[in-house]
């Protein structure tokens, strides 16, 4: 298990290098040059070749990679063009108000999904699951934002239970993890029901049954159990993905998180927190594949042996 | 002889499917007494099967049909509430099935599996680990300590099938439901399995309802024999009165269909065709569309039921049978 976990983590690191690089080229292939921005339309060209060079944008791309790689490893991700402010500073007070968004859209939705998608799987075509997964069907369909205006206007503009925008009390964060939760809800449902389904098919099942425990131990013990190894590492998969997947939803709730910042630096230039942020999204994308290779060969000793050649 | 232990009389499991219902199993009648072994033999999709899984209400889907009688210990195995068939799977009846490949749980180490059985009488997990070492003992596995730490990928086929023979002989059931436990394993390792299940019978007086399309298995285990086709009971007897006096066309056709190493007969005889889809109003003989002596009686009534003495019957219009 220790040798597989090495390898993994050791992966991921080669998969970081790769990926910062095409982030940080990419910024550079795009139109547009942050100098202009900042010095405005107004400044001279020979002007502009005095800040290209203060800022070390003459450098070839490689030089200017390693210094901005070495940088980030002493925590410094650059000024920002835009406000000419660390970006760091930009970007750190934003990370917590993003994570915990999505870290408790992600616990209620498997709390509500799993054992919905279970239950669906196990009374298949019986009234429980055709509502449920009818219903959740139609919340996919509705776009985020769109059922994010309508809980704004129902529930905060309305009945006036629960604030229009802000990020101070919690009553801030019912609204926008609703619709985060109602958006991510039926893909989930539908996940465990198929892969419960499945499992419930397996020729394992019947043996338990045959062994004569009670049918609520083979639901736990056995399906529930088995159906988990996919449910998990979906939902590490998902975590990065809905921290852009909130970007819409913060903006239309006002919450100062990572989303709501990258948009408006998108449509700033500001490259720097545009980079800044695409990576931190990466990094998480990549510590969370880790994690999950690492629940996966925990869950499923196949896994484990497969990839360490017998090592336990 | 010892006493009766399971009587079933006029078991019949239709299917809904589309068009009406699927007559998988009609008219079934067979009884397995204390210590027996009885072999249910027939082609694929002739509902053998579907009979051993009818009895421990383990068919799947809920789209089955069952009707008749199996009598367990004056209890009726077909109509008993979940908690009460709960307690006789594993407990009074213990099933292997036809595949040990996929009939173990991946994730949990095989000696678990069959710990988690025995803890159902409240046995203490230590001592349930014991016993587990023991049952590995008993069913012949190499290594039994440390194989019962191993993950079924980690084991060969007939070791899985000795892990699913002890996990069903745990609790020590009455009766032991083997469906095709051989098929999928080779023909040394086959023998090693029959030798296992014979002693099983010869210690603890186990009854054992083998299910097999193997007339050479039957042979070499069985004291009674039902021959099945498309849910029909074409023939019961004892072993030698199969074997010596085969009376169904069908059956005589199957044991035709064994390959010989000894005399040379030329091409291996087959039955042609394959068992009809039988639905609702079917008449006639089920056997009739690929039997060589069928007459138009055949097609439009029920043959009857002829006993040639007290073990043995079948069921034919033919007068003295394949003869």
């Amino acid at each position: 298990m220790r040798n597989y976990v090495l390898k993994k983590i050791g992966l991921g690191i080669v998969l970081l290098i790769c990926v910062s690089f095409f982030v940080f080229s990419m910024i550079y292939m795009m139109p547009g040059d942050p100098v202009t921005i900042m010095a405005g339309q107004l400044a001279k060209p020979e002007n502009l070749e005095g800040l290209r060079h203060e800022y070390g944008l003459d450098r070839p791309l490689l030089v200017q990679y390693m210094d901005w790689v070495t940088g980030i490893l002493q925590g410094d991700f650059g000024i920002s063009y835009k406000y000419r402010i660390p970006v760091w500073d930009m970007v750190s007070t934003r990370i917590p108000i993003s994570l915990k968004l999505t870290i408790i859209t992600m616990i209620i939705q498997y709390a509500i999904a799993v054992p919905a998608g279970l239950y669906c799987a196990f009374k298949k075509d019986k009234v429980f699951d055709r509502i449920t997964v009818n219903t959740s069907l139609v919340l996919t369909a509705l776009p985020s934002f769109w059922l994010s205006v309508i809980l704004i206007l129902v529930f905060a503009v309305g009945l006036g239970l629960f604030p229009v925008s802000g990020f101070e009390t919690w009553k801030h964060y019912v609204l926008p993890i609703t619709a985060g939760v109602l958006s991510g809800l039926a893909s989930t449902i539908r996940l465990t029901k198929s892969e419960a389904i499945d499992v419930l098919n397996e020729k394992y099942i019947t043996t338990a049954y045959a062994k004569g425990l009670p049918e609520r131990r083979v639901l736990t013990k056995h399906v529930l159990r088995n159906s988990l190894i996919v449910i998990t590492v979906n939902l590490f998969m998902s975590l990065p993905w809905l921290i852009s997947g909130y970007m819409i939803i913060e903006k239309i709730f006002g919450i100062p998180g990572m989303g709501n910042l990258m948009l408006s630096s998108i449509i700033q230039q500001d490259f720097n927190v545009v980079q800044a942020i695409i990576l931190i999204i990466t990094v998480l994308t990549v510590i969370c594949n880790i994690l999950s290779d690492i629940v996966l060969g925990i869950l499923d000793p196949r896994i484990r042996i497969s990839v360490t050649g017998g090592d336990k | 002889m010892g006493d009766r232990l399971l009587k079933v009389e006029n078991l019949c499991i239709d299917y809904k499917v589309k068009d009406g219902y699927l007559s998988a199993v009609n008219n079934v009648n067979f009884e397995i007494r204390k210590g027996e072994i009885l072999a249910i033999v027939g082609e694929s999709g002739c509902g053998k099967s579907t009979v051993a899984h009818s009895l421990l209400q383990l068919l799947a889907g809920g789209n089955a049909k069952v009707t008749g009688k199996a009598m367990f210990n004056d209890q009726n195995l077909l109509e008993l509430k979940r908690q009460d068939i709960e307690k006789i799977r594993g407990h009074e009846i213990g099933m292997i099935f036809q595949n040990p490949l996929d009939s173990l749980n991946p994730v949990y180490t095989t000696g678990w599996q069959v710990a988690e059985g025995i803890q159902l009488d409240n046995v203490p997990k230590e001592e349930a680990w014991n016993r587990v070492v023991q049952l590995y003992k008993d069913v012949k596995m190499p290594d039994s300590e440390s194989r019962a730490k191993s993950f079924p990928h980690e084991l060969s086929g007939g070791m899985r099938q000795r892990v699913m023979i002890a996990m069903m002989l745990a609790r020590r059931p009455e009766l032991l439901i083997a469906d095709e436990p051989t098929t999928a394993l080779d023909v040394t390792i086959e023998a090693q399995i029959l030798r296992i299940i014979k002693a099983l019978r010869d210690d603890f007086d186990t009854a054992v309802m083998m299910i097999t399309h193997n007339f050479g298995l039957v042979a070499e285990v069985a004291d009674f024999v039902v021959v099945m086709y498309a849910g029909h009971v074409v023939e019961t007897g004892t072993v030698f009165d199969i074997f010596d006096e085969p009376m169904h066309p069908y059956t005589s056709l199957l044991m035709k269909a064994l390959p010989r190493i000894k005399k040379s007969e030329g091409r291996l005889q087959t039955i042609d065709g394959s068992v009809p889809r039988i639905t609702g109003d079917f008449v006639g003989c089920r056997f009739a569309n690929r039997c060589p002596y069928a007459t138009e009686q055949c097609r439009t009534q029920e043959p009857p039921l002829v006993q040639v003495s007290d073990t043995h019957s079948y069921s034919c219009f033919r007068e003295g049978g394949d003869k």
